[in-house]
């Protein structure tokens, strides 16, 4: 029976009102490999920052060998044994791959860094694990996948007890995979407790002793290897029913494509993408965080580079090199973070609503015309039901629901033909989903193309005339009718069961 | 030959170009620049006029060391030239009240702690009371300056004699204040790329979350770094002191841009992360041997502003040009 070593239990986490975490239990032995598996949002990465001492839980306890602790700041964390590798990398690119491995914890001999020591211990442990860097590259010149593999090194020189490797393998290759596994094999023999986050499920099978499951912030279960299997783990990581919050579903009636790409590529190593839209229809994109699917909207709006590829709207061939051709062409995106990306907080929601369309207004052929400013702010806020004390409040002062209604009002008045949302409902509260979803639902029966990118499964399987899946910025399947369902959707987007829909791609 | 061979590697290693490729640049500009001057003009190959340069160089100098540091954690302080003003009439008037080695040598403690103090008033603003240093050091700056012309209405005051005279002292052909700096450029070189806390600083600057996640003190590595911006002024305003004889509550007026323009001029980033105090070094030359000339030319002062600006463009399309082709 294996010791184990920490138990974090009932623990609760809340982000203003919204419960990140609802009495979650976690815990790990020593030589084992727990896998934490769990949809986006499922809260893996919040359990593990309140571990690794970055959040502060709001409820529960964390019991390390015995003894309740409680992590004030990332060091104390540290100094008890816990070294966790983040999925965002967090190394310092001005400096070499030697200074950052050792931030913070530098060779010291007479109170200066003793580099040369630091080399070498360095190079014995990267001789130990099988790795090939010279130290002293500055980390700015590294692939991705270099990086990740200092930022194993880092936590590897720290000894700790319990290692976090939060999608240590998102970025990398097989073959450094193979070497990562290799890795994680030496530290299960030397009695390390590891925790292990993947979204790639043979990775997860290949490598984990035990899994836990995480859904909505609650916790599922713990299992062990030979209970499981990949379609119980899926299941175990799905299965919710559909709420009543979406309208009913469209199906594209007409053969006419509102939209089409064509061989459009824009990742430097992508393979060409192919999708379109038909009349009435709204294409969803489903996938893992990161797997491209904001790339490809910021591409069709303009934002990214386009490798090559042609996009036609209603049938006409149109070119997106920068925004302004993409408004010129009537592609309006909807961008995932409306505070960083869609909004002018301090401006006023006149300010903010007439802002794309301004040239449309023009008095006396250079001067903002407020008048028409304000019918037109009139106009959106009877159509989308914004709730606001008049057109002259600060757009900060809305509800996150409203503002998205904002951001959406600024784009409809340059009368889009396509509607790219990226993560339309992030941070907004049911009843205003349900407005949202609505008004999709009308746009798309008025001819324009909507495309619809979202992290939450539900609503992509709730909104979606077709479902276009991404993987590892790659198309695997657009799945339409019976195919959109959530068992379907998570095969395709962790890249297992790669099917083509009945439809014409 | 073996030797040079390595030293050559050592050149074309792509890391070290990295860092100190605009420091290397800007020596070779200095040396030219020098060697050109030199052939030009009679006055300014002048042994008297290279140590006139050294001395008059030395307060920015200090403030540059300070403004560096600060500047590598990503921040910036506008209040350097109020901590110098202060640091000189604060000195003068301890020295007019109380006579003597002693009173001489409890001005500059005094002084010192008083400045470090200054630093820590600015850094606790910025770090524990989240405000961006741009706005608090504006701010403690216009204060320092009052608190400076209360001391010190008018320029005047007394120094002590002996402690001027061992300020103004030559040892071997060279001024003192050129063994200070020596020693000053050596601890604080340690200190920026030999000591954890220089790494802790530089990585602050370059990722403040990363170095936050890394374990980093975020808040004390910045509240010290201000800290020692107060105390090089301190050194700078004593000197001052030292040299003139006297305070005058305007003396210190220049020093915030100056100190800036010398530290990007010496291949500091304004971004924080990247720079070096042997750089900054030059920085400072450069900008008093432009103002030597330019007096040795007879220019009038208002080009000399004039210059100031043009040097700190020049600097800042040079440093911009080398990180586009990183």
């Amino acid at each position: 029976m294996p010791e184990c070593i920490l138990k974090m239990e009932h623990i609760t986490k809340e982000f203003s009102g919204i419960k990140a975490l609802d009495d979650v239990s976690l815990e790990c032995e020593k030589g084992q490999v727990n896998v934490l598996a769990g949809e986006n949002g499922a809260g893996k990465s919040t359990i593990l920052k309140i571990l690794s001492g970055i959040y502060q839980p709001d409820g529960g306890t964390i019991t390390l060998r015995g003894e309740k602790v409680c992590f004030k700041t990332p060091l104390s964390a540290q100094h008890a044994g816990i070294a966790m590798v983040f999925q965002e990398l967090t190394l310092i690119n001005q400096l070499t791959i030697a200074e950052n491995i050792f931030l913070g914890q530098e060779q010291k001999k007479n109170g200066l860094i003793d580099k040369l020591e630091q080399k070498q211990r360095l190079l014995s442990c990267m001789d130990e694990y099988g790795i090939c860097m010279d130290p002293d590259t500055i980390v700015d010149r590294l692939s991705v996948a270099e990086k990740q593999l200092v930022e194993i090194l880092k936590i590897l020189i720290r000894d700790p007890e319990i290692i976090i490797l939060d999608e240590p393998t998102s970025s990398l290759a097989k073959s450094e995979v193979k070497i990562l596994f290799d890795i994680i094999r030496k530290l299960k023999a030397t009695g390390k407790a590891i925790i292990f986050i993947s979204h790639r499920m043979e990775e997860m099978f290949e490598i984990g002793d035990k899994f836990t499951v995480f859904k909505d912030g609650r916790f599922i279960c713990l299992c062990d290897r030979s209970e499981i299997d990949t379609n119980i783990l899926i299941s175990l990581m799905v299965g919710r029913t559909l709420q009543n919050i979406f309208p009913p579903r469209l199906e594209g009636k007409h053969d006419v494509p509102v939209f089409e790409v064509k061989g459009l590529k824009f990742a430097h190593n992508g393979k060409p993408i192919d999708f379109c839209i038909r009349r009435g229809e709204i294409l969803g994109i489903a996938g893992l965080q990161g797997h491209g699917q904001t790339e490809l909207l910021n591409a069709l709006s303009g934002l990214q580079h386009i490798y090559s590829g042609d996009i036609y709207i209603n049938g006409k061939k149109s070119v997106i090199k920068n925004c302004r051709q993409a408004v010129a062409n009537g592609v309006a995106l909807i961008p995932c973070d409306r505070k960083q990306e869609g909004l002018l907080l301090q401006q006023s929601i006149r300010f903010n609503t007439a802002l794309a369309s301004m040239k449309d207004r023009k008095k006396l052929g250079c001067f903002i015309d407020k008048r028409a400013e304000k019918t037109m702010i009139e106009e959106y806020r009877t159509k989308l039901n914004i709730k606001m004390a008049n057109a002259e409040q600060e757009v900060r002062e809305l509800s996150g629901g409203n503002q998205q209604k904002v951001v959406l009002g600024k784009e409809l008045a340059i009368k889009p033909k396509v509607l790219l949302f990226n993560e339309p409902t992030r941070g907004i509260d049911v009843e205003a989903k349900r407005e949202f979803y609505y008004i999709m639902h009308d746009l798309a029966q008025q001819g324009v193309a909507i495309i619809m990118c979202s992290n939450d499964l539900m609503e992509v399987i709730g909104m979606s005339s077709r479902v276009l899946v991404m993987y590892e910025k790659n198309v695997t399947a657009i799945l339409d009718g019976e195919l959109i369902n959530e068992e379907d959707i998570m095969r395709c987007a962790m890249g297992l069961d790669i099917r083509k829909g009945r439809c014409d791609i | 030959m073996n030797k040079c061979k390595s030293l050559y590697n050592k050149f074309r290693n792509p890391n070290l170009q990295y860092r100190y490729s605009h420091v290397f640049l800007i020596y070779i500009f200095l040396f030219v620049f020098i060697v050109v001057m030199s052939i030009a003009n009679e006055y300014f190959r002048d042994a008297n006029n290279f140590r006139n340069i050294m001395d008059s160089s030395f307060p920015l100098m200090m403030a540059a060391f300070g403004q560096m540091i600060v500047i590598l954690t990503g921040g910036i302080d506008l209040s350097i030239g109020g901590m110098i003003t202060l640091a000189n009439c604060l000195s003068v008037t301890i020295m007019t009240q109380m006579e003597g080695v002693g009173g001489a040598l409890f001005a500059i403690l005094a002084t010192i702690v008083a400045c470090s103090l200054c630093g820590a008033i600015n850094g606790l603003f910025i770090t524990k009371g989240r405000l961006p240093a741009i706005i608090v050091t504006i701010a403690t700056e216009i204060i320092f300056n009052g608190i400076a012309l209360f001391l010190m209405p008018a320029p005047g005051g007394a120094v002590n004699k002996e402690f001027a005279k061992f300020i103004g002292a030559r040892y071997l052909g060279l001024p003192v204040s050129f063994f200070i700096m020596i020693i000053l450029v050596i601890l604080v070189r340690i200190l920026t790329n030999r000591m954890p806390y220089g790494r802790a600083l530089r990585a602050v600057g370059g990722n403040e979350s990363a170095a936050y996640s890394t374990g980093i003190s975020v808040w004390k590595v910045k509240f010290k770094a201000y800290v020692l911006a107060g105390f090089f002024c301190a050194i700078g305003g004593i000197y001052l002191s030292a040299r003139m004889y006297s305070a005058d509550p305007q003396i210190g007026t220049t020093y915030s841009m100056n100190s800036i323009t010398a530290s990007v001029v010496g291949g500091t980033l304004m971004t924080g992360a990247i720079g070096d105090v042997l750089g900054t070094v030059v920085g400072v030359f450069i900008i008093f041997i432009i103002y030597n000339v330019l007096n040795l030319l007879g220019v009038s002062s208002y080009y000399q502003y004039i210059a100031q600006g043009i040097i700190l463009i020049f600097a800042l399309i040079i440093s911009s040009f080398e990180s586009r082709h990183r």
